[in-house]
Formats: structure tokens, sequence, C-alpha cells
């Protein structure tokens, strides 16, 4: 009776836990797969399925060992074995809390088994229930647990990372939207090309493990992207290791869906005919694995020491005849540095008044501007606010004027001297301090209708170019 | 039935919260750590919290002590009528006075320890005044994140006005770092809080220091550190979805001139004159050296 | 009365214990289970099949030339004459710049497009890479040529005949991307070294100035080429045997792709293959 009359409060009761959280989280898709699945579904359900069996879900992740990535191996022999309970001598401490890694025995084992937990005071390591055929290893066989920094990487990732980044690493994460707002700040990156936009390495190869450690410690000033300096280095290095994961993961869909590209382009089913024979039978493996060897050769080329990008010459010294050298560089039409940073270096050049055209689908953008490689637009830097977002070293400074920005249109300057190089440094350092203009008398109006060739004329006295009270060196 | 089951209800939740509070020394309950503060005024906070917590205890437990009574006693007569009471002028006049000259003691015994915190810069429109050198770093809180800004090492301040020229531009010589922020034990440190957006609040719970930070003002805040170490520092101002992870690190050395000089060489490394190596040896303070 | 508020209350301290409970489990604390895929599979590496391939024996030569049937457009005038707004010294000082997304010669030849074999044919011998430089140079804020072809691993010298600053940005979907400054009147040349063969030509452009694009194709073998002015076009040394050969160009289709997936011909041995392409209009997205 008493049921009856209060039926929508334990209503409301039953629904309050019934709504508990659904366990099976997903990679979320690019967004061309919708168009493969309505132009072929085998082809889409190939691609789906063997993204799946090679990278997995975000609750159930595959350590491919084809991969450059550091997926925390503990390696150890087996001292006894008992049912699901095995007896290990590891070579190394375990972090704590170890569970659900993967455990392979020996060099090739057909079916690696999944670890439930380890208990590091009795050195116990409970298997998950395998299969009627699965033997258990005799003693002294070599055992390895791997995946321990990919789970911590994307524990850290989802608790930090994935609210912006998204969950594969797609920069399109819940609150990614709210970024996309203010017109000045960059979208959170789309791991999926692969491309990362401030390194330390050379043109054309990509972000080192060490450049993605430095942006997540320190952030990017300027925009969204926070400084995540407090966490440790074990997390910080797992987090890189999985923003990898996701980037490599991102870059093999993608180049699948170019693979499959024509295949979305056919108008008729008879162009399609042939097409999926073509991409999707041998075609779709051949592509598949040069996909993942390409993307894999890339990361690791990263990594080399003779990628990166460091200077044979030392900084020429701050002050004013170097300041003068790189501002006669930055307006001359040589370089024509101004001609996106502005003749007063505040990014309104007047390039930015052109309509480029996107050259991967060849369509006109709709509005003038400079766009990245992303689609999105992008200004040339604001050199008089002193901010700096691949950071403010002269190396950093140096890095970005030899190899530029990578995936935007700001190019590297590798063709001029290392000294030339350092001039600029020097002036674009100075110029948030000490203006513009190196020397004080002269003042030219914004816009480009004046002739920027013409460096400005030596000034009467010799300034270090400071108005502050503080002694610069 | 039922009256008395209201009467233990609503008896059973101040016992709760009072036998919490006795306990809650021994439980870690209570400032960060239990320990004292770092700063001394964070000491003399720490003294006028207590003090508010006996006052304001000793006033909950006789109010509480009354309302069980009147509920049990009230549980007990099923048939006495409640009587109907035109209020009682005396009465009324000695609950306002008694809370009244309680708060006006709180008030006038706290006027010290907010002058400290508060009213400290009145000094500094004098030239030359040693306190002026007291300024270690604008700190921006943006979200969601902690821009430090230390004026160059060797800078001397004159004048108020030559702070607030520094505040307003970039000057050279600069050294900027980020969510981690040093300062000098047992010195006196003043910091400028600015907002680079929206309002957020630069607390360090440790120290007792809390400061709104209000966009388009430049903050001061004055403490002296006591105590070598780490500190945490958080936002205490709800500034957007972020808020919860805008954490920071307050650190307090000894050598703080010599932090500086590091932090200069790493801020000038231009790949080939200190060899990453050295400044590794020396000791790196934050920044990646490759 | 008194069962209504006693279940009420009860009702009321239930939720609140539930509520703290509902939300716990999940999330970006779940500990995920990871799952060993070992490299030594079927799916990884790309090794070829191991059955040996006989050797082709002798070369021939592929000539002939691809024509658009009907009357194009005159191209679209871009810059004026004089009239560039930025680096007018240079750019359209003397000639005006025009558009060459299509350009057509005399007998309506079709130039810049694309003719090459996909990939090296099993069993072909694969002449060398060349040791001498390619050049890919701009005058006037053009690039010259407008579409070209070179061997992966060639050294291509990046030169510039005008006297402002360019950037020559690549855009390959399997080299490295080159994005760099060339200086103004440099002769010299820039180096720039395509690592990998691409499958079909990408865009070269100036960012600086936007009208400014070239094609290229990186491929690893030397059978393929692009069409003159005059649409004609000739690959010698081709292995002689059944080759399926692509034929690209930059407009097909509206923006860029194959106009033949699959141009299928049989060489023998020192005899040259002709073949006239056509092409309609409509083709070029118009």
């Amino acid at each position: 009776m008493s049921i009856r009359r209060h039926l929508l409060p334990y209503l409301v009761l039953v629904l309050m836990v019934a709504g508990c959280a659904d366990q099976s989280a997903k990679f979320s898709s690019d967004r061309r797969i919708e168009e493969l699945e309505s132009a072929s579904t085998d082809a889409a359900n190939n691609l789906t399925t063997t993204l799946l069996e090679h990278f997995g879900t975000p609750n159930r992740l595959v350590s491919w060992s084809a991969l450059p990535i550091d997926y925390g191996t503990v390696s150890g022999t087996v001292l006894s074995a008992s049912g699901d309970q095995l007896r290990l001598s590891l070579e190394t401490k375990p972090p704590a809390g170890l569970a659900n890694v993967a455990v392979v025995f020996g060099e090739n084992n057909p079916g690696p088994r999944l670890a439930v937990s380890y208990d590091s005071d009795s050195r116990m390591l409970t298997l998950a229930p395998g299969t009627k055929s699965d033997t258990l290893p005799p003693p002294g066989t070599r055992v390895r647990l791997i995946g321990h920094r990919l789970q911590q990487g994307r524990q850290s990732f989802m608790q930090h990372c994935m609210h912006c980044h998204g969950v594969a690493g797609d920069g399109f994460g819940p609150t990614a939207r709210y970024i996309r707002n203010h017109k000045f700040n960059p979208m959170p990156r789309d791991f999926r090309r692969g491309l990362f936009k401030f390194t330390s390495t050379k043109d054309g190869i990509y972000a080192s493990r060490d450049d993605l450690k430095r942006t997540v410690k320190l952030g990017l000033s300027g925009t969204y992207m926070p400084s995540f300096l407090l966490l440790s280095d074990a997390e910080l290095d797992a987090v890189v290791e999985y923003v990898r994961f996701l980037a490599i993961r991102g870059e093999t869909e993608r180049r699948l869906l170019a693979h499959f590209q024509p295949l979305i382009d056919a108008k008729t089913p008879q162009d399609r005919q042939p097409l999926e024979q073509e991409l999707n039978g041998a075609g779709f493996t051949e592509a598949f694995n040069d996909a993942v060897s390409l993307v894999a050769e890339n990361w690791q080329a990263a990594e080399e020491s003779d990628n990166v990008v460091l200077p044979t010459v030392a900084r020429v010294p701050d002050g004013f005849e170097s300041r003068k050298k790189g501002r006669d560089l930055f307006i001359g039409t040589k370089i024509n540095c101004a001609k996106c940073h502005g003749p007063r270096g505040r990014g309104n050049g007047s390039f930015l008044n052109e309509i480029q055209e996107n050259p991967e689908t060849k369509k006109k953008y709709s509005e003038p501007g400079l766009f990245d490689n992303w689609e999105n637009k992008v200004s040339p830097r604001d050199l008089t606010a002193g901010i700096y977002r691949g950071g403010r070293r002269p190396l950093d400074l140096f890095r970005r004027v030899t190899t530029g920005v990578k995936g935007t249109p700001m190019p590297g300057f590798a063709a001029l001297k290392e000294e030339d190089r350092w001039h600029i440094v020097n002036y674009i350092l100075s110029i948030p301090i000490a203006g513009v203009f190196p020397e004080k008398k002269h003042d030219h109006p914004d816009g480009d209708d004046h002739k920027a060739d013409k460096p400005a004329s030596a000034p009467t006295k010799s300034t270090k170019g400071s108005g502050s009270p503080s002694k610069d060196k | 039935m039922s009256r008395i089951f209201w009467c233990l209800f609503f008896t059973a939740w101040p016992i709760l919260g009072i036998v919490v509070s006795v306990i809650s020394p021994q439980m870690n309950w209570g400032f960060p750590d239990n320990r004292e503060s770092a700063t001394p005024l964070g000491e003399r906070i720490d003294d006028l919290f207590y003090l508010i917590l006996c006052i304001v205890t000793i006033a909950f437990i006789g109010t509480m002590v009354v309302l069980a009574y009147v509920l049990w006693k009230a549980s007990k007569n099923e048939d006495e009528k409640g009587w109907f009471s035109h209020g009682s002028h005396n009465l009324e006049v000695i609950w306002t006075i008694v809370p009244a000259g309680i708060l006006l003691f709180i008030a006038l015994y706290q006027m010290d320890v907010w002058a400290i915190y508060r009213v400290r810069d009145y000094d500094l429109k004098q030239q030359n005044s040693p306190r002026l050198n007291n300024l270690v770093a604008e700190v921006i809180a943006r979200q969601f994140e902690w821009r430090i800004r230390y004026p160059a090492p060797g800078t001397v301040f004159k004048s108020k006005k030559q702070i607030d020229d520094w505040l307003a531009k970039p000057q050279a010589g600069d050294l900027y770092t980020v969510n981690h922020l040093h300062v000098p034990l047992n010195k006196e440190t003043l910091i400028y809080l600015k907002s680079g957006d929206v309002q957020h609040s630069f607390f360090v719970p440790e120290m007792r220091v809390k400061q709104d930070a209000i966009p388009g003002q430049n903050i001061d805040i004055w403490f002296t550190v006591n105590r070598a170490g780490d500190f945490d520092l958080t936002c205490a101002e709800l500034c957007g979805w972020g808020h919860y992870k805008m954490r920071g690190r307050v650190t307090a050395i000894e050598d703080f001139s010599g932090f500086l000089q590091k932090l200069k060489a790493e801020q000038d490394f231009d790949g080939i004159s200190k060899s990453a190596g050295e400044i590794a040896a020396t000791g790196q303070t934050q920044e990646v050296t490759r | 009365m008194s069962i209504t508020s006693r279940s009420l209350a009860t009702f009321a301290l239930a939720c609140c214990g539930l509520g703290l409970v509902a939300g716990c489990g999940g999330g970006a604390s779940a500990k995920p289970e990871i799952v060993y895929k070992s490299s030594g599979s079927d799916q990884a590496g790309g090794n070829g099949s191991a059955v040996p391939v006989a050797a082709i024996d002798g070369t021939g030569t592929f000539t002939g030339t691809v024509q658009l049937t009907g009357t194009a457009p005159p191209p679209d005038v871009i810059v004026a004459k004089g009239t560039a707004k930025r680096d007018g010294e240079v750019c359209a000082a003397t000639v005006a710049i025009v558009d060459q997304s299509l350009e057509i010669g005399e007998s309506n030849g079709i130039a810049n497009i694309f003719i090459f074999l996909d990939k090296a044919p099993p069993g072909a011998q694969v002449p060398a890479v060349p040791t001498g430089p390619a050049v890919f140079d701009q005058k006037g804020c053009v690039f010259i040529p407008h579409a070209m072809v070179t061997r992966t691993n060639q050294q291509v010298l990046v030169k510039s005949g005008d006297a402002i600053g360019h950037n020559t940005h690549t855009f390959p979907k399997r080299s490295r991307v080159f994005n760099q400054l060339i200086q103004a009147n440099d002769r010299k040349g820039f180096p720039l070294i395509y690592n990998r063969a691409e499958r079909e030509p990408f865009p070269v452009k100036c960012d600086m100035h936007s009208w400014m694009q070239a094609y290229h194709l990186a491929i690893d073998h030397p059978w393929g080429t692009t069409t003159n002015a005059k649409g004609e076009f000739k690959i010698e040394g081709v292995p002689a045997t059944s080759l399926t050969f692509r034929v690209w160009h930059e407009r097909a289709g509206g923006k860029g792709g194959f106009l033949e997936r699959a141009l299928k011909i049989t060489v023998k041995k020192d005899e040259t293959v002709t073949q006239d392409l056509k092409f309609a209009l409509s083709d070029f997205g118009q």
C-alpha cells in the first residue's frame, strides 16, 4: 500500500543506480569512416577490425611489438607454477599495484596470458584463468610482464588530457569546443597526423620524446595547454608514450582512410566495384603493413641524435649591432619576415589578406588568412607580446628560425648563415622590451604601404635599447 | 514514540559533530599535515582560528544542550500543550548584546593580524624603502597554470614607480618559469599577483596565505617563510573546468640568488655555449635542457 | 501519518547513501588490460613473397600524347601584369601570372600530365639513382617546372631567380615534409631529398605567394614522366613486359586525381608502344 503512494520516489531511486558507468570505452573513429561505410561496409569493417586487433580499446590496449613504443617491460624467471599462480623472480622492481598486464613466456609464445595481480611480498603472480589448452610453463622459463607503462600513461592521459585531446587524441574532447570559441587560441592538438609544432628535430622529422615531454612539462605559454610540471618523471614518461601510441594509431587510421579515399570518392557502383577489389583485398594488407612501417620508422628516426637541431656557432652577443642586423633581415624582402609578421611584428602582415588553398582538399578557404595542416586558421606570432610558445631560450628560438613551425606556413631559414639566424633571434628577443626598432628615432606607420626594403638609417647615438631600471648584461 | 525518535535524531548530530572535532587532531583532520604554519603570520592566524573555535564551540554546546532538553521534555509530555508567549524584551536584549559583545571582541582582537596581513605597502611609497627589494616575483594566474616572472638578478628597485613599471612591461633579463615558485627562506617576500583572464586565488594552505587574483589589478602578497621545503599552491576561486587541477608548488630555499643564477643560465642556453651536461651537473631547476 | 513521515525519512536517508556510491567505479582510474601482440605474426613486416621472380629481359619505349577533346577556356589571370600588391617589383612585373592548373598547348595537347608506374614491376632491373641533382627553380614568382618527377634519394636543388625570398613547402604523403626559405637569387640551390616513394603526385607551394604551386612525384624507379607543353611524353628503357601505368593530373575530377588508374600496355623488347590519350573537359571538373 505504501509503495503505491510513494511509487515516484522509489522509481527515482531505482533510476539513480541504474545509470552507473558504462565500462566499454572505445576509441572515437575518424569521421570519414562513416563515409567509407556508405561506400563499402566491407572495407569499413576491415579497417575497424584491423585497428581493433592491433591497437585495442582504452580498456583493453594492445601492446604490439612492431611499434617503437616502450610499453614497460619487467623481465624475470618462473620459479614455480601451480594452478593460476606463478612464483617469479624478477630482475627489476615492478611498480606497485601491478595488475592486468600481459605475461609472455619465453620468446615465441603463441598465446600470452593476462596477469590479474602481482604480490611483491610473496612474489606471486596470479594469472587470469586461461583456456584448457594453456599449459603452465616449467620452472626456469623466461617471463616478461609487459604493459605497465602504457597502462599508467593511459590512466594519466584519461585523467589529465582526454577532456581536451579526446579519447583517441583527435583534439575533439568534451572541453575542446570551449577553446574553439576564442579566436586566438589554437585548438588542442590532433595527434593523428603525427605532427607536433614545437620540436627540436630537423625539418620533416617527427617530434622526439624529449620534445613531447618538454611540452607537457612546461606547457605552451599563451595557449590553453597548461604545464604539468608537478607530475612525477615516471608519469610524464608514461603519458608521452601513450601520446605516441595514440599518434601512431591515429596516423595509421588516417593512412588507411587515404588508401580507401578513391573508394569513397567513387560515384557509381560500376566505379566502386573494381576499386573495392583492388583496395580491400591483398591491397589492404599491403597498405596496412606499409602504413605501420612508415609511421614506426618516422617515430624511430625522431629519436636519433643526428636529427636534433643544434647550432654550431655560439650565439652572437646580444647588443645593438646584432639587433639592428636582425631587424634589417626581418623587414627586408630577401627573407620577407615582415610580410607575415607585419613590419611592427604584430602578426598582421599583408600576406594575411590573401585567400589560401588547402593543399589536401584543393579547395580555397572561405576567408583570407593563413591556415595550418589541421585546417585551423593561424596567425603569425605577435612578437611584441614576448610570448614564445615553443620556449623562450635562445636555443628554442634558433630552432624555430631554423626549421620553422611544423605543420604551419612558417618555414625554416636554414639557408641563412647561423650568425644571421642569431641576429634574428637577438632581434626577436629584444622586441617586447626595446620595441620594434632598435633605434628610437624612427617610427613608421602600420600597414605595408611603407616600402620596407631599405633598412632604417643609423641612429645618432648607440643605445642598448633597454628602458628599465634592470641591469642588462 | 516518534517524538523520542526525532529528539534523538536531532541530538545525535551535534554530539557527532563534537566527537569529530575532539578526535580530529589525532586523525589528522585539521590543518595540512596537522603542522604549524610555515609563516609566523600564519601562526597568528591559527591562534585566531582556535580562539574563534573555542568561542563558537561553547555557544554551540550551550544551544544544543538547550535544544535537546526542550525536545526531551516535550517528548515526555503527551498531554501538556505548549503555552503561548508574547516574547520577552529582556531576553531579546540579552541575546543581542552578548553576541554583539563577543563579535566586537573578536573584531578588535584580530585587527592587528589583519593589518599585518593586508595593509603592508604603506611604506613602499617612500623612496629607497628597503622593503621595495623584497619583491621576489610576479605571479600571473591563468587558466590553468601559474606563470611566474622574476626580475633580472641584480635588479634594485628604488621606488614604487619602478616596481609599477616593471609590473607593466616585460624587462630585459627577466626570468620566467611556470607553476613552481621559489622564494627565499627567512626573508620577507613580496609577490605581486595578477590575473591573465578570470578570477583566481593564490592559496598556499601551509603558509596560510590566500589572495584572490582580480583581472586588471596588481595585488601585493606579503609573507615570510620560516620552514624550508615545498608547499602546495592551489587555486581557491572557481575559474573554469580546470580549476581542480590548477596546482603549483612554492619552494622556500636558502640560496635564492644561486637559484636565480641557475635559472638565468638555463634561460640563456643557446645550445652550445654551456653544455647540457654542465647545467645538469649544477642541478637543473626545471627545464629539459635538450 | 507516522508511517508516511517515517518512510519518507528512510527514503531520504537511503537516497543520500546511494547517491554516494552511485558514481563509483570505472573511468580514468580503471586499469586497462594489456594484450600482447608479437610482430612475428602475419600482419606485420610486409615481407613480399619469397618466390623468386624471373628477371625481365630487355627494355622498350613508351611514348604518346595526351590531348583534350573540345576547346579549353583561356586560363584565368591570377595576377595581372604590374598589379601585384606585394613584391610587385618581382611578381608579375613583366608578364601576368596565369592559372597553370590546366595548360593546353598547340593541337590541344595537355601539359603537366603525370604518367608513371605505381611500382617497379617484379623482376625489373631498376637503374641506380642518378648522381646529378634535379633542379626545381622559381622565377617571376612562378615555379619552373610546374610538374616534375624525381627519383627518391636523388638530390633536388631548389633554386630561385627572384630577388625576394620565397619559401618552398612540400606536402608529400609519405616522404619527409620540406618547408624552407629559398634565398633571393639562390643559384646554388637548397638541397631537398624525398626519402620515400610516393603513390601519387603532391602539391608544392610557396606560403608567401598563394598562387605559386607546382606538383612533384617522387618514385623509386625511373619509369615516370610528365607531358610537355605540347602534351607529348616519352619514357625510354621501360621493362619489356605487361605494365599498368597511371595517368594523373592536378585538375582531374575537379580536385586532382587519376584520369586513368590502369592504363595497360605490353612492351616488347626494343619496341616502341605509342598511346594517344584523349580526355574531355568534363574529366577536369568543368
